[in-house]
């Protein structure tokens, strides 16, 4: 087993080569290539999803408008205090740092576990394209409420556009990265559009005098759709820092920030969340409101915008499921020594494919971004617990590196432990990350500190 | 080129997003507000990817 382990991180490890060393200084960068990068990158397919839910789940306009900037605010804070200094002080990729700290054995874990996550991810987002796809075929779209497929026609197209999808990211993920990259600025006018286009529906008048009233009675009016769960400002604020964790707080950002020059880079960040989430929550909230609060992304940016509404939610879904397929694939690439990157992206893409029919990853998308970011948040506490905290107690850093484990213990026993002590507490799914970081801080912490005091001895005994 | 590119794709870009307001204001049908932003976002396409081919 042991050698098993060993082969399969070293197959790992020379996947990640490329990043191995900490960056250059010739190679850092500027904060303003962040704010277009993050400007470009948080525009996706799900933003036609997760405004619309904070109409259904009766979010009213004013907690809508204030959670979203407080949210967003702490989402930015996070980019910029947690996870750019770390990224500038180690210049090293999450990965390369995981394993210094929790041995190649745990990132092996983390990087599987990251897969599987990838691949939901990337079913929703073909759910929602489908849902723009089977627009122009007559395909029924699954309700609200469903958890399996509807049709078998869902299924069928589910799955062809997940295949089209996998091929396109097999053969061209880079030039398809410079097509994302050429979309994303179109996708701000085509939500702008979609939404003012929606407003005369809604009975906002020409000089926008009673926009706010509107918005208070037709659009955000606080009441929730029947079967949905009342939402207040507390939801939005969390659903907004959470929406990106496992990119701030737990630090796969790091992969970015590594070439900022300063860690002031992190507050770059806020281009993605104002004229990004913000924006486009809002205006896909007036789209919803506009066909009467049902849930068919196709169907709201058909009504809102047409065809070139249509062509959003299909381009926003492909161009985001593309590098969300490539990370899937290259994580899953380190169990499948001697496959070649094609195949594991087609395995990765085919079980997207299937994941997508199942319309619960895409209606209930807001818990499942929660489960996510709940999920990998504990590695996130351990990296910082290991950067900030061990330091000022004076306890070692790095000591799978030092004494060459292949899994930290104590830093899977934090991660599960977190895990089942969230699952535990008696909060909403939203909440639950916030003190679990606090516990998975302290709990690593402590047990770095005992696991130190036992190696102290033995150390001064071998001197 | 580069630049009349790039200037062509902020036009079609801007034409994108002017389309909704001339429809809200009464200018514009429903229709032709439809047309005319899906005759923008496919300039913007031609132009764009014209003007990222040509920085590569």
């Amino acid at each position: 087993m042991p050698k098993r382990i060993a082969r399969l991180t070293a197959q790992m490890d020379s996947l990640y080569e490329y990043d191995r060393e900490p960056v250059a200084p010739g190679k850092l960068q500027s904060g303003w290539k962040f704010a277009g990068l993050f400007a470009g990158e948080h525009v996706a397919a799900t933003e036609f999803v997760i405004g619309p839910f904070f109409v259904l789940h009766g979010v009213t306009a004013a907690d809508l408008i204030s959670g979203l900037l407080i949210g967003n605010a702490l989402a930015v804070f996070s980019w910029a205090f947690l996870c750019a200094p770390i990224a500038v002080g180690t210049r090293l990729t999450l990965y390369w740092y995981l394993r210094r700290v929790a041995g190649p054995g745990l990132t092996l874990i983390y990087n599987v576990a990251n897969a599987f996550l990838y691949c939901i991810l990337a079913g929703a987002m073909i759910s929602v394209s489908a849902t723009a796809v089977g627009l122009l075929l007559g395909v029924d779209i699954p309700l609200l409420t469903d958890v399996l497929p509807n049709s078998t026609a869902w299924v069928a197209l589910t799955f062809l556009i997940g295949v089209a999808f996998t091929v396109m990211a097999i053969l061209g993920f880079q030039k398809l990265s410079k097509f994302a990259a050429v979309c994303s600025p179109w996708l701000f006018p085509i939500f702008v559009a979609g939404a003012v286009a929606m407003l005369p529906r809604l009975g906002v008048r020409p000089d926008f005098s009673n926009f706010w009233e509107i918005a208070q009675t037709r659009i955000w009016t606080g009441v929730p759709t029947p079967g949905q769960e009342p939402f207040h400002i507390w939801h939005v604020v969390f659903f907004a820092w959470f929406a990106n964790l496992a990119m701030h707080v737990a630090l796969s950002d790091m992969a970015i920030f590594r070439y900022a020059k300063s860690w002031r880079a992190g507050f770059a960040s806020a281009f993605g969340m104002y004229p990004g989430h913000m924006l486009a929550w809002i205006c896909s909230g007036v789209m919803v409101a506009g066909i009467n609060r049902e849930m068919n992304p196709g169907l709201m940016a058909y009504e809102a915008a047409g065809i070139a509404g249509l062509l959003a939610v299909v381009i926003a879904g492909w161009t985001t499921a593309n590098p969300t397929l490539y990370r899937a694939g290259l994580a899953l690439q380190s169990v499948t020594p001697n496959w070649p990157r094609w195949k594991v992206t087609l395995v990765a893409g085919l079980l997207t494919s299937v994941l997508a029919s199942f319309p619960v990853f895409f209606m209930k998308l807001l818990d499942y971004v929660a489960i996510y970011g709940l999920v990998l948040m504990p590695v996130g506490a351990i990296v910082f617990a290991e950067y900030w905290i061990l330091p000022r107690f004076g306890i070692p850093r790095h000591r799978a590196e030092r004494l060459g484990l292949t899994i930290n213990w104590n830093a899977l026993l934090v991660w599960i432990g977190t895990l089942l002590f969230c699952v535990a507490l008696p909060l909403h799914l939203y909440f639950k990350w916030l003190p679990g970081y606090f516990v998975a801080l302290s709990l690593y912490s402590l047990l770095e500190a005992a696991a130190n005091r036992k190696e102290t001895p033995r150390t001064a005994n071998a001197r | 080129m580069r630049t009349v590119l790039g200037i062509l794709s902020l036009a079609s870009l801007a034409v994108c997003t002017a389309a909704p307001f001339l429809f809200f204001s009464g200018r514009l049908g429903m229709d032709m507000y439809k047309t005319v932003l899906l005759a923008a976002s496919v300039a913007y396409f031609m132009f764009a990817t014209a003007w990222a081919a040509r920085k590569a």
